[in-house]
């Protein structure tokens, strides 16, 4: 039986969630920020913007064990906001901005396949193909907020993940299952 | 941006958000889009990310409350928007259940009630309720993440509903 994890354990374990929750937010608007200022979509210094985008990056890197394990569950449930959006055909929670049903679902299809593909990151070993893939994903969503092909490159960036999939359907090698199949 | 939590309202500091003579429900539903991961990142960059459809529309998609987002989609009082996405909403899912009955439980088995589907060699339960749903639940385990961001969207909402209960 697993011991039960001390008060302090438990402390430190939450304090550790908080920070991670923290650091993927501010990694997200530094991203994002970023790739606007850096296309002139918003004022601001264009060195800082690429600044910014350099520290999301040096961020994502050095996290991207634990951001392999976050993405499925993330891309779920940003395919859940897209199809609420679609369906109530506004943005969230502000009626007066209207989005494209079309887009909102189209967003929600890519997303959701994106969710079912990056799975098998969860709790692998990443090779450099998985780094680099996980890494160009991020790197497709942003050319779509300054592009306004959004669509277009959450489709690219789901193909993209299909990479490693893909080889190793070539080459034939399957991961090996977690459990026994009980026959 | 509505004004996020903390205003200073002539009188010094104060948590509240709640305008004068505004009730409860109408402040929830005002600020509703402040109070979120977007909302944040939209105050901490000075609203480049609200003044911009497309980044809008993709940062609600990643950092949207989907608490208030789920309510005020269906349940909101703004703009008939509820009645929209309730119909549209009934539709989808009308067509999806359409779509899945007679497909999923049966294709691929040799107790299926249309011949042509059946498959030889395969048999048992249907797979729904077969041994794949360890399969499915590792699935969602892998999907667990998603929770944690459910859990920021609690806070921001619990954080929205204490800024609605003291007026400015």
């Amino acid at each position: 039986m697993a011991n039960k994890p001390s008060v302090a354990d438990q402390v430190f374990n939450g304090l550790r969630l908080a920070t991670l929750v923290v650091l993927v937010c501010v990694t997200g608007t530094l991203f994002v920020w970023g790739a606007l200022v850096v296309s002139h979509e918003v004022a601001g210094s264009v060195m800082i913007g690429w600044l910014a985008l350099a520290v999301a990056f040096v961020i994502l890197l050095l996290n991207l064990d634990g951001w392999a394990k976050i993405l499925p569950g993330l891309l779920a449930l940003a395919a859940f906001n897209a199809v609420l959006m679609a369906v109530s055909g506004h943005i969230f929670n502000k009626p007066s901005v209207l989005v494209s049903r079309g887009v909102a679902f189209g967003s929600a299809a890519a997303l959701a396949l994106a969710a079912l593909i990056s799975a098998r990151f969860h709790g692998k070993r990443l090779s450099i193909l998985d780094r680099i893939v996980l890494v160009a994903y991020v790197g497709f969503i942003l050319l779509g907020l300054v592009s306004q092909w959004l669509l277009l490159s959450f489709t690219l960036g789901t193909l993209v993940l299909a990479v490693p999939w893909i080889k190793s359907q070539l080459h034939g090698s399957r991961p090996k299952p977690h459990h026994e199949s009980g026959y | 941006m509505g004004g996020g939590g903390g205003g200073s309202g002539g009188g010094g500091f104060t948590l509240g958000v709640r305008s004068p003579g505004q009730t409860f429900s109408k402040c929830m539903e005002t600020h509703a889009s402040d109070y979120s991961i977007t909302g944040l990142a939209d105050l901490a960059t000075k609203g480049a990310i609200s003044s911009n459809s497309t980044v809008n529309f993709a940062a609600n998609v990643f950092g949207g409350n989907s608490l208030t987002g789920t309510y005020y989609a269906f349940a909101g009082t703004t703009q008939g928007s509820a009645y929209n996405a309730v119909t549209t909403g009934a539709g989808f899912t009308g067509n999806i259940i359409a779509g899945g009955m007679g497909s999923t439980l049966t294709y691929g088995r040799r107790t299926s009630a249309i011949m042509s589907l059946n498959l030889a060699g395969k048999g048992g339960l249907p797979q729904a309720l077969s041994s794949s749903s360890a399969g499915v639940k590792g699935f969602f385990g892998k999907m667990g993440t998603g929770a944690l961001r459910l859990a920021a969207d609690v806070g921001f909402t619990l954080a929205e509903g204490i800024g609605c209960m003291i007026p400015k």
